[in-house]
């Protein structure tokens, strides 16, 4: 296999320097009416969705980072840890919110379960 | 094709459909903000027997009010960003060092990757420039020795060996080969022996 790649890269080559010599001795409309022979066929013919094509090129397209909109917005340092403070009271509140809604049962088993973490997080950190 | 020293190439090729797509991209964007064409197009400019599907340009930091007109006028010309479609949200891209790319509407290729320049080897493509006069216009591409080192020492794949390969065959006589040696050296040391910042 290996020795096949290589033949054929030495293949590619030798067609590399030919056409470049080529180039050099023609003028350029000649060797561009048949470059553009490649180029404008497989322009032409391509057909990809935008997710396929950054699928292809392993590229993220979409995202969204709040923390770096803020900064584009003019924020500074200490105001974008200002706005991360307050999102994260703001789910604070959300939580307290669902956890009034929560029947008698529930809200023991919340309580259980949130002991048996804080134990669990207790004997971690004595452990390290 | 003619090499003059003042960095004009002039080149009598018949256009292709990605020459004619270049150029209508570019036009729109020197109004606002200087570029360089770099990476695989350049080789393809030049003859190289094969086709790309993205043009790769460079342009130096900007702000996000000359992005917004850049990009204004883009929308108003018919391309359209491939990342994002709010021009804050295609800044953000930007200012992470995240290439984004253009298209005509409906269609993803071609397509432009346009980026920022985030180191000096982008800095120096953008500084040290030839213009290639075309009988529909005019290109700015970057100077060939840092595009063939590029490709020898940091890319290295098949396909830009031979991208190299080619050019060096068709600017030979032009082309400064002490600064090419220099351009690898510095390249390899830059991609590949830099140390970690601590």
């Amino acid at each position: 296999m290996n020795s096949f790649i290589k033949e054929n890269q030495k293949h590619n080559i030798r067609f590399v320097d030919t056409w470049a010599r080529y180039v050099c001795t023609h003028p350029d409309k000649e060797w561009s009416h048949q470059q553009n022979i490649i180029i404008n066929s497989s322009v032409r013919n391509a057909s990809l969705t935008k997710e396929e094509y950054f699928a292809m090129k392993q590229e993220k397209y979409r995202k969204s980072n709040r923390t770096s909109l803020r900064k584009l917005q003019g924020c500074t340092e200490l105001q974008n840890k200002e706005h991360m403070l307050k999102d994260i009271e703001k789910k604070r509140d959300e939580l307290r919110h669902r956890r009034k809604q929560l029947t008698k049962k529930e809200k023991q088993e919340l309580t259980a379960l949130v002991q048996s973490r804080k134990k669990s997080i207790t004997y971690c950190s004595k452990v390290h | 094709m003619k090499f003059d020293t003042k960095g004009i190439i002039v080149l009598d090729r018949e256009l292709s459909d990605l020459d004619r797509f270049t150029l209508e991209f570019t036009t729109v964007l020197e109004k606002h903000v200087s570029y360089v064409i770099v990476s695989g197009y350049v080789s393809i400019l030049f003859g190289r027997a094969r086709a790309s599907e993205d043009i790769d340009i460079i342009i130096p930091k900007i702000g996000f009010p000359s992005f917004q007109k850049v990009y204004r006028e883009l929308k108003k010309n018919s391309w359209y960003c491939l990342n994002a479609e709010k021009d804050s949200d295609v800044f953000d891209y930007l200012q992470e060092n995240l290439p984004i790319r253009f298209a005509n509407q409906g269609k993803v290729i071609p397509n432009i990757e346009l980026k920022q320049a985030k180191n000096r080897f982008d800095d120096l493509a953008l500084q040290k420039t030839v213009r290639v006069k075309l009988s529909e216009g005019e290109l700015i591409i970057s100077h060939l020795e840092l595009q063939i080192a590029f490709k020898e020492a940091v890319l290295k794949s098949p396909k830009d060996r031979e991208d190299a390969r080619h050019l060096r065959t068709v600017a030979e006589g032009y082309l400064d080969e002490p600064l090419i040696q220099l351009y690898k050296e510095e390249l390899h040391e830059f991609f590949y022996k830099r140390k970690p910042k601590t």
